[in-house]
């Protein structure tokens, strides 16, 4: 009888084994729930990152530009249409903040197409958008390298029955950079203004 | 008998004149909204939309267009294909019977290439079209900002 009362050294095991679960879990749920360290970066680091490109007054970085949230659009100047469309409504969102918050704003546009956009085209492109937004553009190869850290897809097509020669079809999305160089946001095409002027305001107060 | 044979032969072949007259597209399309986006300096290329009236029963094409501001005037279409943004030219704008055709950015538009002049914001400047039907018609084409919608 007693022998029977007594629990067997087997029947334990269920129970340490629960014990032993919670404990896991109790880590798992601690290493969770540890608040964010301070450094760690905010936004979307997948994608994006540093680069050097030509402005009409030499190489700008976008490190270079830390502290200000950096809007980035990529298109090309000749584009009638898209890029007009994406580069105004850029503009008139940033219109919509107030003066203040304008000022820790710098606007890129960046040319997918340097055969045709010089650094000095792109100056006045970009200028008749907005003042003070740059146009930056390079050589193919850091062109090339640019798109792909951002996964901003862009393919030159012949146009053999135009005279255009040829044109590019390319992806439209404002990447919003915050202040510590990265990702905060992507505008999609067809974004309105008040959309990517929220969007800006919080890039500005996250970062 | 005959002369009855003729006033019928004759009030039809006026009516069916009347009517070819009112089907020439020239005379039956009118254009409504034109604008032109303005070119920064340096700039080569612009677009131009506008709006396109059929009033008749008829179907009619627009096949192409010219300016004095451009050396190569052509009619363009763009489509958004998941995201990727294409641009290409067409050979002519369909415009069915009664419809009407909106050239806007992000669809159709008139591409103006070797800009001859600057486009300044403010000014005007004409664009011909021509249809197929071999008649022709021109409109006034304001220049608003670079960024202008409609």
């Amino acid at each position: 009888m007693t022998e029977e009362s007594k629990p067997s050294r087997s029947s334990y095991w269920p129970l340490a084994a629960i014990a032993i679960g919670a404990l896991a879990l109790g880590i798992l749920a601690a290493s969770f729930l540890q608040p964010v360290e301070d450094e760690k970066p905010t936004g979307i680091t997948s994608i994006g990152g540093n680069f050097t490109l030509q402005s009409s007054n030499g190489p700008v970085s976008l490190s270079d530009l830390k502290g200000k949230v950096v809007p980035v659009y990529f298109g090309f100047a000749s584009c009638p249409d898209i890029c007009p469309t994406s580069l105004g409504l850029l503009a008139s969102a940033i219109r919509q903040l107030p003066q203040q918050q304008q000022q820790q704003i710098q606007p890129l546009f960046i040319s997918v197409d340097p055969q045709r956009d010089t650094p000095e085209i792109l100056a006045a492109y970009a200028n008749a958008f907005y003042p003070g937004m740059l146009g930056l553009t390079d050589k193919k190869e850091v062109i090339d390298d640019v798109t792909w850290k951002y996964r901003a897809l862009y393919k030159i097509v012949p146009m053999e029955d135009s005279a255009m020669g040829y044109t590019i079809d390319h992806s439209s999305i404002i990447y919003i950079i915050g202040r510590n160089g990265i990702i905060q946001s992507l505008a999609r095409h067809g974004t309105t203004p008040a959309e990517l002027a929220e969007q800006l305001q919080q890039a500005l107060e996250n970062t | 008998m005959n002369t009855f044979k003729l006033i019928v032969t004759t009030l039809l072949l006026l009516l069916a004149g009347n009517a070819y007259a009112d089907t020439m597209a020239s005379q039956t399309v009118t254009i409504e909204n034109a604008f032109a986006r303005a070119a920064a300096p340096g700039m080569k290329m612009s677009g131009a939309f506008m709006t396109f009236v059929n009033h008749s029963a008829q179907e009619h094409f627009v096949v192409s267009a010219s300016s004095d501001v451009a050396k190569n005037v052509e009619l363009h279409m763009h489509v958004n294909e998941n995201g990727m943004m294409r641009m290409r030219r067409v050979a002519h704008f369909h415009l069915k019977p009664g419809q009407k055709k909106v050239l806007k950015p992000g669809g159709l538009h008139i591409m103006l290439m070797g800009l001859q002049q600057p486009l300044t914001e403010g000014t005007t400047f004409r664009i011909n079209i021509q249809f197929a039907d071999g008649s022709e018609t021109s409109v006034e084409v304001p220049v608003k900002s670079i960024s202008a919608m409609h």
